[in-house]
Order: C-alpha cells, then structure tokens, then sequence
C-alpha cells in the first residue's frame, strides 16, 4: 500500500477529504501534530504546514482549522480501532502504534496508581503522528564498513530524533538479511518493541525486512532477546532504541550466544554517549565495533560519522 | 344424506379450528424457544469477548472474527460481518456498525422489546480504557443474561403446558360456539 494510502487511512473517512492534500506529501511528511483547540500542524524538512478547514496546506497559521475535541476523539478512536482497551500498555508509555507503523505520541491527564507509577492517560490533549519512512538501499553506502570477512560487526546507530535511526536499521536488518556483496543472508530476530521497525499488522511485517528475518511485535526490548535466543537461534539481533540496564544484560547474553548485534540509541556525540550511564560498560568494553552517528541536513539523511571500538574515526560524511 | 355431508363439514371444521389452536399454542412455544436460544446465543458471546479481551486484549476487529468462528452459523455470520467492517478502513465507527448490523438481525429475532435495547447498547460497554473494566463490563451483561435465560428456562415448561392448554381450551371453545 502506498505511503499516501496509509497516511488516510489513519482517519475516519469522512475527515479523509480534509487530509488527501497533506497524505499527497508522503514521504516529505515527518509529523502531523494535533491539539485539542489548537491549529493542525504538518512538520516537513525545515517547515511547518498548517491544515485548513477544506483540507488545504498553508503556511498562514491564521489561516489554519482549530481542531474541536470532538474530531481529536473521533482520529483517536479511528487510530485505537476502537479498542481503547487493547492500547493500555502502550497509552502507559504514552504512545499508540498505529497500523502501518506510524508511532503517535500521546500527552493528555496522566493517570497514576497508589504507588505512584502511571496507569493511563486520560482527556488526551495532543497527538503526534510520526510518519514511517521505508528507504530502500539507505544502508547501502556503509554496508562496507559494517563487515569483516564476512562477519557482521556488532553495530551501534546513534542520532537524536527524526533522523533516520529507524530508516537506517530496516533497511540493514533487509540487507544482512537477504544477503548482499559482503556476506550471504543471515538469520536476523528482530524485537520490535514500539512496531516502528517492521510495523506488524497482526503479527505481519508491512516493511520489507528480508526473507530470513523473524519479528517479535510489541515486545519488551530485554524479554525479547532471550526469547529469541531461546526458540530462533538468530546470526544477528537488531533491536531499536536501547535504554535501560535490562537492554543492557539482555545485549551481553545475545554476545555471549556468538549472535551480532545491530542495535540504535539516541545521542549526538560520542561524548553524549559516554554520560549514559547503562552504555558505558558497552562502550569501555568494547562490545560495539562500529559506531555509526547519523545526521540531516537539508532532508537528506547523512552518516556523519563512523568509529570502531576503540573510538578511532573510520570514516567522515556519507550521503544515504 | 344432506344432513350427512353437513355433519363431515362440522367435524371438519371443528378437527381444523383445535388443529389451528394447537397449532398457534406450538408456535408461541416455539417463539419462547427461540427467543431463549438467542440470549443463549448472545450470552455465549460476551462470555467468549470477555476471555478474549482479559487473555489476548485482542482488538475488536479481531475480536469479532475470532467470536465469530466459535458462534452458530447466524450469529458467527453477523459477528464475522461486524468484524469485516471494522477492518476495512473505511472509518465507520464501531457504534454505527453495530446498529445498523444488529438492526437486520433483530429484524428477524424473537427477542423483547427490552432485551433488544440491551442489546444495542453494547457499544456502550466499550467505553472503558483497561482491559480490567472492560472485562467486569462485559461478564456483568453476560451474567445478567444468564439469569433472564436461567429464569426462562425455569418458567419455560410451565409456560409451555398453560400455553397449550389454553390454546386447545380455546379451541375446543371456539368449535363448540361454531357448532
């Protein structure tokens, strides 16, 4: 289904009149923002679009459709299927996973239990629709610097958001998995905790992840690697957005099974990555032996930087 | 001879008015019958969401296809239906699919008046947010179901036998006023 389809279908239909424009962007599309009682906004590559009442874009936020509650409730219900119920975990961390692999961000009343931890979010207020971006052949221009004699370098994705750690590591999970230059295909188990990498509609990859990847949809990072381990026996593990002590002995476990590790996490610098506290025995270990920063400039997606384990810098600026 | 023939079309037609009776008194019963087969049918439906809801938090498009299978062939065609239409994308809401598919089928249902409003409104069930609630909402009606069918059932011989009863009584009534 084209990326313009799956964009429309995230609504009710009769509010699909009001986003054909905005879907027609497809991929130059990053984000649609909606508030409650606020302007509808359209985040593109270095601009902002406003929605109007008739579905135009316009760059004149006076010009712009104040969203009523009641269509916020209506988009909201449309993307939960009606299933509120089904969402729960998921509200509790407070985004959806729409089908198609969009993530939306959710922000509203949070509800708490006794013990403080959060329950739900209630009177949700803002939604952020995040687009998925499949790129084909993005990972192609630094596949070279991933292997060695065939094997697989423990890979490490590090961007701050919206810059294409997601796009990037689909795109390689697709290459290591259908085999390429540098090394036949490769079992690859991917935990999908978030369905933003292969963006399962009931249990089925909507992204092009190759013929020999197996996904675990909706499934805690850590869990995950064990259970893969355990019933897939995967060459490599690819998971997205590590961040917690648990990722972090499941990760150790997966070397420890002789399995590669393709992985991403939020950061700029290679400083940025050395305050994160749960990274730093990874990283004096030297478990990671490329590490891949990623950058944007002018919507294109760039490697900025790639360094091995010791830190050294491999190479500079690569366009993907 | 005259007064022969006139008497056949008298046994005749008092054979056919206890006939017809009895024949009203079978389909009251029959009506009954059916009537407590639909609640049994709709009770075992909110029983199985329930557990599907707790166990799988299975989504409702989902829900109703699964539900579907597991139901006799009427009631797993609508529910199957309902299912189709809430993955097809179109964006109809689960509230408009439900009446308009409930409205065909409670067309043809021998339900009451007040169960058929229960009935429409389980939507309204589906307000709730967690699994946990939504799970209580649905065994709550279920069980609330499973009394009025329990109840029936209880009454349903009885009834039978005085509906029967007062049919060819009826009957018997009305050929003796003809005669």
């Amino acid at each position: 289904m084209r990326l313009e389809q799956q964009i429309l279908q995230l609504f009710p239909e009769h509010l699909r009149f009001k986003w054909k424009e905005a879907a027609r962007l497809e991929a130059q599309l990053l984000e649609i923002r909606l508030r409650v009682r606020q302007p509808v906004i359209l985040s593109l590559e270095n601009m902002e679009l406003y929605l109007t009442e008739t579905g135009h874009l316009t760059e004149r936020i006076q010009d712009a459709q104040i969203l009523p509650t009641q269509e916020m409730e209506q988009v909201l219900k449309h993307i939960c299927r009606y299933s509120f119920y089904a969402y729960e975990e998921e509200m509790r961390k407070g985004f959806i996973s729409a089908d198609g692999g969009f993530r939306v961000g959710v922000a509203g009343e949070v509800l708490l239990d006794a013990k403080g931890s959060i329950k739900n979010i209630r009177y949700i207020s803002s939604i952020n629709i995040r687009i998925a971006h499949e790129k084909k052949d993005a990972a192609m221009p630094v596949l070279s610097w991933l292997y060695h004699d065939g094997q697989l370098y423990n890979t490490l994705l590090v961007s701050p958001p919206g810059c294409g750690k997601t796009t990037m590591l689909r795109d390689l999970i697709r290459l290591i998995s259908d085999g390429n230059e540098y090394a036949s295909g490769k079992t690859v188990g991917v935990v999908d905790e978030r369905s933003e990498i292969a963006g399962c509609v009931q249990g089925i990859a909507q992204y092009d992840l190759g013929h020999r990847t197996d996904v675990l949809d909706g499934c805690p990072k850590a869990e995950g690697m064990y259970m893969l381990l355990r019933s897939m026996s995967p060459s490599v593990v690819a998971v997205d957005e590590l961040g917690g002590e648990e990722d972090l002995r499941a990760l150790l476990q997966v070397l420890k099974c002789g399995c590669s590790i393709l992985a991403t996490i939020h950061g700029e610098s290679w400083e940025s990555m050395n305050a994160k506290p749960f990274l730093k025995p990874l990283l004096s270990e030297k478990v990671f032996e490329r590490i891949l920063f990623l950058q944007k400039e002018n919507g294109n997606f760039f490697v900025q930087k790639i360094y091995d384990a010791d830190g050294t810098l491999l190479t500079g600026k690569i366009k993907c | 001879m005259l007064t022969k023939i006139v008497w056949i079309f008298h046994i005749t037609g008092v054979l056919l008015v206890v006939t017809g009776s009895a024949g009203l008194g079978i389909g009251i019963c029959m009506e009954q019958r059916l009537r407590i087969r639909e609640l049994e049918s709709f009770e075992k439906f909110l029983r199985l969401s329930a557990g599907e809801i707790s166990y799988g938090k299975t989504r409702l498009s989902e829900l109703f296809a699964e539900v579907g299978e597991h139901m006799g062939q009427q009631m797993g065609n609508l529910l199957s239906k309902i299912g189709e239409r809430l993955d097809d994308g179109k964006g109809d809401s689960f509230e408009e699919i439900w009446r308009e598919e409930m409205a065909g089928f409670l067309r043809e249902s021998h339900l009451k008046k007040e169960e058929r409003r229960l009935i429409m409104a389980f939507p309204a069930e589906f307000g709730f947010p967690d699994v946990q609630r939504l799970q209580m909402a649905l065994e709550r009606l279920g069980m609330e179901i499973g009394q009025k069918v329990k109840r029936q059932r209880q009454q349903q011989i009885n009834q039978e036998r005085v509906t029967m009863a007062l049919c060819l009584a009826g009957g018997v009534a009305a050929a003796i006023l003809l005669l």
